[in-house]
Formats: structure tokens, sequence, C-alpha cells
């Protein structure tokens, strides 16, 4: 992996409120992974804002120094696009959960990964709604039992890295909580991709996740690329999903599409130095003169 | 004894000219022809529009009013002095409101409705068929030109007004007003308010961007304002209902965020090139439980260009989503404006409390640390944008404490909501009461908001110049409701009848609700169609007689 560490900072500060997460809860590994992301890029922590949804995983955002937005299930996504074009001096990341990203904010997750801005979008994948008491989710196992599924979820899980990549996303990535060493440094490389950049950071749930495991996914996760391999490959890795699940870059593309911006001056800039008196705004007027 | 007659013009110096045709056959290219052409000959003029939601035949027509003299003009009346008939036979719907001194401007007319004419005594010009029938636009532009030689109008040297439509009116407000960022979902009648902010100058930035949806729409462009942006985004009833949601976050992190709602019949579907005045109730309590918002309803174009410049300042001043309710009337409507009125020198930018330092003193003796929630004299703590280093904090959609953390503590719940509630009483101080036309003490008042303001100021000046006392509050402020100052109004109020756009009686609702007074007579319509001056003179104002406003005279 190829981070720039020479403005490296180790000093990220602590967040202001301790997390509430159950312990060992796969969501602290991903709070430390985006923290040593920042801290190997050396983000200063008022130029980052990282917008959540609903969710356990989505309360990460109130744990870091950093600009924050805890904001509403399923819409993180459009609103870190207009944060970053309306200000694209700003790191944009998003951190939510499947039931946010894969679910209710599918819609979104489509179009974000087409449209391209350049957001990094961190999905805290514990294959189950966890903040609403462990309910199965689009990405739950055939067979997974909950409170809305008693005989066990029927449906094959949507693998999301294959939407994504088929939606457009250049930079297509899984990672785990209980590695975050490999996810900081997919974050970091996320972050660096000039444009939408889904990292799918599978994270246990100790309280509800059906093996009711700190690692469920043992032996079945392998770290197959570092992204440095073709199409084609890209197409099996991002699809590949079952006895083996593949961690690190799984699709990056050679030949980025074009990143999504505004047109003009960027908008937090153009409200700050918008003059009513200038002279365009009054001759826009002569556009509704008849002559 | 209240006595109306429709008067009836005698000269062609204020003139009706309607044009009519199947969609697709050049309508609007031929009333725009005359709009432009008697505007540059310094008339005033006003267009109003009915079409049907489909892209090829059916059966449209626009109505456009003129004066010669330049004079007072608010909405078409009754009559038609020219009718254009693009398709044989687009003018037997109209035909009853021809007279002896109208004229028809028509193609090929078969026997019968040439006897039928002659009877009526119009004059009837012919009109050349198109040269091919896939090129409606020439026979569209020659009957353009019969209309303006017609009325003899030739240009002046400078002619005195503007020509636009309400939703144009509403695109240069917000881009005066510095609105630098549009999330968009098209829908009908709102979509050309985008599209005229995208057809502008990319050096003027503004970002127009299409998304997938109108929670898109609504989140990215409360994005784009959490950035400090000056952010819009424009639909219709349907698309409203799917923002509210994010109206209720906008309230709860104290995001402004400006949304213009053109109204159309509803709900669902409806009728999506109509107008309808039946999202009033719906804009005022789109939230679920609560929080604090604006909802302002322009009367006329110039109002378009004002009150949405004006929802900016609001929206930042008191950190909340701020409500733009037009309809497809006013959307669509087309007409001269004195230069003054869309004055850029008009709009002075006020962005409300920002900046780190005001505040910034904790409340628990530690270190000061910038609060973007802090308890204030007034509950409004200055904003501050990503990109400050003296900023940084948290914005949610949960319960907060002063720096933006979850707090479910009950303490700090009660406090949170009554400092966001408190500001909706320091917007409601400076709420515009009911704007009267008129005399000032009338036998009747007619009591009405949004694009019904237009016919209702029509309805006046046809009463007074008959010698009949009438006059009208139109509310452009409707919340928080501007109690005080209605009281105030409605003091000198005898009878009244409320004249709106809907089945219901919104804002008769909501006068009875927060001001406690009762208006018995009513004028709804909700056929889609333009209230008319004639029928407020005929019907509304009848039914006023006879009533008494209960509780107006507190
Ligand atoms: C509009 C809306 N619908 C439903 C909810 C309830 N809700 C809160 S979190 C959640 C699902 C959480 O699942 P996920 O996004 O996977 O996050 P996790 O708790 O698993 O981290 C739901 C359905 C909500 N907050 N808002
Ligand atoms: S319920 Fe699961 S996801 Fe939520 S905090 Fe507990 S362990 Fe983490
Ligand atoms: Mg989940």
């Amino acid at each position: 992996m190829t981070i720039a560490t020479d403005q490296r900072i180790n000093t990220l500060p602590p967040g202001d409120v301790p997390p509430t997460w159950c312990p060992g809860c796969g969501n602290f590994g991903v709070l430390a992974a985006l923290r040593q992301a920042i801290e190997l890029l050396g983000l200063p922590p008022h130029e980052v804002v990282v917008v959540s949804g609903i969710g356990c995983g989505s309360k990460l955002p109130d744990y870091l120094p950093t600009y924050g937005m805890l904001s509403i299930h399923g819409r993180p996504l459009p609103i870190a696009t207009g944060i970053k074009l309306a200000n694209p001096r700003l790191t944009v990341i998003v951190v939510d959960g499947d039931g946010d990203a894969y679910q209710i904010g599918a819609g979104h997750l489509v179009h974000t990964a087409h449209r391209n801005p350049d957001i990094t979008h961190i999905v805290q994948n514990n294959q189950l709604f966890g903040l609403t008491g462990g309910q199965s989710s689009i990405t739950s196992d055939v067979g997974f039992k909950s409170g809305t599924t008693p005989q066990g979820a029927s449906h094959a899980p949507m693998v999301p890295t294959a939407l994504t990549f088929t939606a457009g996303a250049g930079f297509v990535a899984r990672g785990i909580a209980n590695d975050p060493a490999l996810l900081a440094g997919l974050i970091a490389r996320g972050i660096q991709y000039p444009g939408y950049a889904h990292i799918d950071a599978l994270q246990p749930c100790v309280s509800f996740g059906g093996l009711n495991s700190f690692d469920p996914y043992s032996g079945r996760t392998y770290v197959a690329s570092d992204g440095a391999h073709d199409y084609a490959r890209s197409r099996e890795l991002v699809g590949e999903w079952g006895e083996r699940v593949p961690l690190g870059v799984l699709h990056l593309d050679p030949a980025p599409r074009p990143v999504a911006t505004g047109t003009g001056t960027p908008a937090a800039e153009g409200t700050a130095h918008h003059d009513p008196a200038d002279p365009r705004y009054r001759a826009l007027l002569e556009g509704f003169r008849v002559t | 004894m209240w006595s109306f007659d429709a008067p009836v013009r005698a000269s062609m110096d204020d003139v009706q000219v309607r044009v009519a045709g199947a969609v697709g056959e050049g309508g609007p290219d031929c009333v725009l022809t005359i709009a432009r052409g008697l505007t540059a000959a310094g008339w005033s003029v006003l267009q109003a529009n009915d079409a049907p939601a489909q892209v090829r035949g059916g059966h449209t027509f626009q109505t456009l009013r003129a004066r010669r003299d330049c004079g007072n003009l608010h909405a078409p009346r009754r009559g038609i002095d020219i009718l254009v008939s693009l398709s044989e036979g687009a003018f037997e719907p109209h035909e009853a409101a021809l007279t002896a001194r109208s004229a028809l401007v028509a193609r090929a007319l078969s026997p019968s409705a040439r006897q039928r004419l002659e009877e009526r005594g119009t004059m009837v010009l012919p009109l050349p068929p198109a040269a091919r029938d896939d090129e409606p636009a020439t026979s569209a532009s020659t009957a353009a030109s019969t209309v303006l030689s017609l009325l003899d109008a030739r240009p002046v040297e400078a002619p005195p007004t503007l020509l636009l439509s309400g939703n144009e009116a509403v695109a240069y407000g917000a881009l005066v007003a510095g609105c630098r960022f549009v999330g968009l979902y098209p829908m009908t009648p709102a979509t050309s308010i985008a599209e005229w902010l995208a057809a502008r100058d990319p050096a003027l930035g503004v970002s127009v961007v299409s998304v997938e949806d109108e929670i898109a729409a609504a989140t990215m462009s409360l994005g784009a304002a959490y950035t400090g942006a000056r952010a819009m985004t424009v639909t219709s009833g349907a698309g409203l209902a799917l923002m509210a949601e994010s109206v209720g976050f906008a309230g709860m992190a104290e995001i402004p965020l400006v949304i213009v709602d053109a109204q159309r019949p509803g709900p669902s579907t409806g009728m999506p090139t109509r107008t309808e005045q039946g999202d009033l109730l719906f804009a005022i309590h789109i939230h679920h439980a609560e929080a604090p918002h604006i909802v302002l309803a322009p009367g006329d174009v110039a109002e378009c260009f004002e009150l949405t410049a004006r929802a900016f300042n609001l929206a930042e001043r008191y950190q909340c989503p701020v409500i733009v309710l037009t309809d497809g009337h006013l959307a669509t409507l087309r007409r001269t404006v004195v230069p003054s009125a869309l004055d850029p020198a008009r709009v002075h930018l006020d962005r409300g409390a920002v900046g780190v330092d005001a505040t910034a003193i904790s409340s628990d003796g530690a270190p000061p640390r910038y609060e973007r929630y802090g308890f204030t004299l007034d509950g409004i703590s200055p904003r501050a944008w990503p990109g400050d280093p003296r900023g940084v904090h948290t914005a949610s959609s949960y319960e907060h404490d002063p720096r933006g953390h979850i707090d479910e503590s009950a303490a700090n719940r009660s406090a949170a909501v009554d400092r966001r509630t408190d500001r909706l009483e320091l917007a409601r101080a400076e709420a515009r009461g009911p704007r009267r036309y008129g005399p000032a003490a009338a036998e009747v008042t007619l009591l009405t908001w949004g694009s019904t303001t237009m016919a209702c100021r029509e309805a006046v000046d046809l009463a007074a110049a008959q010698g009949l006392s009438l006059n009208m509050l139109q509310f452009t402020d409707l919340w928080p409701f501007p109690k005080d100052a209605t009281w105030d109004a409605m003091r000198e109020v005898q009878r009244a009848v409320l004249v709106e756009q809907n089945s219901t009686g919104q804002l008769g609702a909501l006068l009875r609700c927060e001001a406690r007074i009762e208006v018995p007579a009513v004028h709804l319509r909700y056929d889609g169609r333009p209230i008319t001056p004639e029928e407020i003179l005929e019907r509304a104002v009848p039914a006023a007689l006879g009533t008494t406003v209960d509780g107006a005279s507190r």
C-alpha cells in the first residue's frame, strides 16, 4: 500500500465522549482504523467531516475529534456529496451501517457510486440491524434467525461490493474490524482515491451476530489483492462471498471516470463572497427585458 | 346592496387575447411572441396558462391580458377580445366568450361555425395554413403578428418593464440572495426554477445537481448548507412529502435550507400542470415531532423574487428550514414587472449568527470550547462551518448537548427543545402581518394567501371602479403565524370571506387555530383552474354579506 507518511501526525486527540457500543463490538476496530487512517494521512481534524446514518456504527462521528454529522437513516451519502461539492477542500467520509447503505439507502448507494463524488464510504457491515435489536438485513446469511426472521432468513445475502462495482465505483474494497491495521490502510487508500471509494467493513456484532462470536469470519477471510489486478479478476473478487470472503482492494479502476463536481466556484465559497450589488446580477435582469 | 355587473370593455386599450390549440401546436410560443411584442410596445401584460399534462395533443390555451396605458393589472378578466385558434375547432370551447367586438384569428372554419360567428358579429381573420402539417410554428408566429398588428403595437424606445414568470422570479431571487447549490429531482411545476439557474453563466456558480429522488435533493442541499453555502431545493407536493424527514433533521441540527413547493392539485399525482393551494397545512405541519421552521407564500411575481430572497435570510437567521409556497398558476404566469421591484439593491444578506468566538464559553468550567448548540440568550448559537479550526463540532439528528453529542438526559432534552422552539417567537415577532389592498375600511374584506392574491386585487379594483366597498388582506407569512398583526388588521374588518384554491379553507383553519378567528364565509375553488376576479365579486362577496367574523374584535 502506498501511503504518504511524511506529514504523518500521531496526535489526533481523543473524541469528547466515550463510545457506548457493547464491549467487544466490531465498531471499536472500525473507529481505531479510521483514526489511524486520518493520522497516517496527516489530515487536520477540522478539514475532515465524517457523516453517518443511524444505527450502532453510525454513532461513530460522536467519538472523533473531527467535524461530524449524525444524520438520518440511510441518507449520509447524498448529504456527504452535498458537503463535498459545496466545499471540495474538505475530506468527506461516510460511515454507516448495512441497514443504511444497503437497505433503506440503496438507491443512494447506486447513484453515488455512479455519480462519483470524491468521498470515502465505510459501511460497517454486521449483516444485521444492530440498534433496533438484531433484525435481519439484506446482507444477513441464509438461515439467520432474528425477531423478524424466526424461521431464519430465506434470501441469500446481497453482495454489496458487486453492486457498487456494477454501478461504476472505481475503488471497491473490503476490510474487517478485527484487523484495524488492514482496514486503516484501505481507508487511507480510499481517501486518497480521487472519486467514490466503497469499503465494506465486516463488523462482528457480539450481541446479535448469529455465531455470537468475536470472529465469525474466522477461516473464511483472506487478503486477496491490493488492487493490482485486471478487470476480469475484479469482477470475480467483488462477487465472491461464501466459503471464502476476499479482503483488500477488490477493484481499482485503471481508468477512473470523471469525479463529480459542482459548476463554477464551489458553493460555500460562492456564498461567502456573494455580493448582491455585483453588477453581473443586475445585468441578468436585462435578460427579462424585451426590446 | 351588493350588485356587480362585469364591465363591458369599451376600448382596445385593455384587451384580452386568448390562444387556443392542441399541445405542441406552438400556443405558448405564439402567446409569448405577443406578450413580448406588447411589452416592447410599452404595454403592461399578464399571461396565464391552462395546459393538460401531456406533451402532444389535447387542448391548451393561454390568456393574455394587456393594457396599452401600462396601468394596473393583476389577473385576467372575463371575456375575449381576440381569440387565436391554432387548429381547426380549437376556438369552440371559448366561443361563448366572443362578442360583436371580438376578433377570431383562425384557420379554415366549417360553414356552420362561420355562420354562428357571423350571428355574433365576431370579426374573423383568416390564418394561413401551415406550409406543412409538422410545422405548426409557422402559423403560430403568423398568428402572433396578426394580433400585434391588430393592436397596433409598435416598439417604443425604452420599454419600461421586464417580462418574467413566477418561477423565473423565484430563481432570480435565489441567485441574488447568494444561493449557490440546488439539489433537484424534476417535478412540475417547480422544475423551471432549477432550469433557469442551471442556464446561467457558470461563473455565477450555481451548482444545480440532478439527483436520484427528492430525499437526495433535500439532503444533498442540506449537506451543502452545512458547509455555509446557501442552498435550495424546489419541488411540488409529492416531492415535499418525500422531503419531510429531512425537514425535521434540518430543524433538529439547525441547518438552514430553503425549499420551494410549487403546489399543484393533489394528492398523489393529481393534475400536474394545474393549480391548487392544498399544501398549506402540510407545509406547516410537515414535521414529525416538533421543530422550528418558517412558511412563506408570495402572491405575485414580484413577491416571488422578494420572498425567496428573504427566505434565505430567515433560514440563516433562525437556522431552520424555510418553505416557500407558490403554485402552478403563479409559477407559470408571466407578467410585466417594473425593474425596481426586482432590484438586486433591495436584497441585503443577513447571514445570522456566524463565527466561533461569541459564545465559545463552555458551561462546565473547562477550557472554553466552541458550542455549536450553546444555550445563548435568544437560543440561537453562532454557526461554524467545517474547515474552521476552532469550530469543530458534531451536528446531530439525535438529541444533543451544546457540543452536538448525544445527550438523552431529561434536563438537557427539555432545555434543548425550548432552545430550538423559542426562536419561533422571535420569527413570529418579525413576521409580516396581512397586507391590505384597497380602502382602509370596507363593507367586505377578502382574506387570501398565495396566487389568489392576484384575482382578489383585481376584484378590489373592479369593485372600486363601480363604487363598491371592498378590500382584502393577503397573508404572506404563514408560519409562525403572525397573531398580533392579524388581530390588528382584522380589528377593522366588518365582514370577510376566505378566498382559497383548496377544498377545506386551510387559511381559515389557521386563523381558527392560531388566532381564534372564525370566518364563516368561504369561497373555495379546487378544480385546478385559477379563481377569477368575477367569481369573487359575484359569489364570494355575496357569501360574506350577512355573516360576521367571530373573534376578530379581541
Ligand atoms: C426512517 C427510519 N426508519 C427506521 C429507523 C429505525 N432504525 C434505526 S437504526 C436501524 C437499522 C440499523 O441497522 P444498520 O444500518 O445496519 O446499523 P447497525 O445498528 O447494525 O450498526 C433502523 C431500522 C430510523 N431511525 N429511521
Ligand atoms: S448491538 Fe452489535 S453492533 Fe450494536 S453495539 Fe452491540 S455489538 Fe455493536
Ligand atoms: Mg448493521
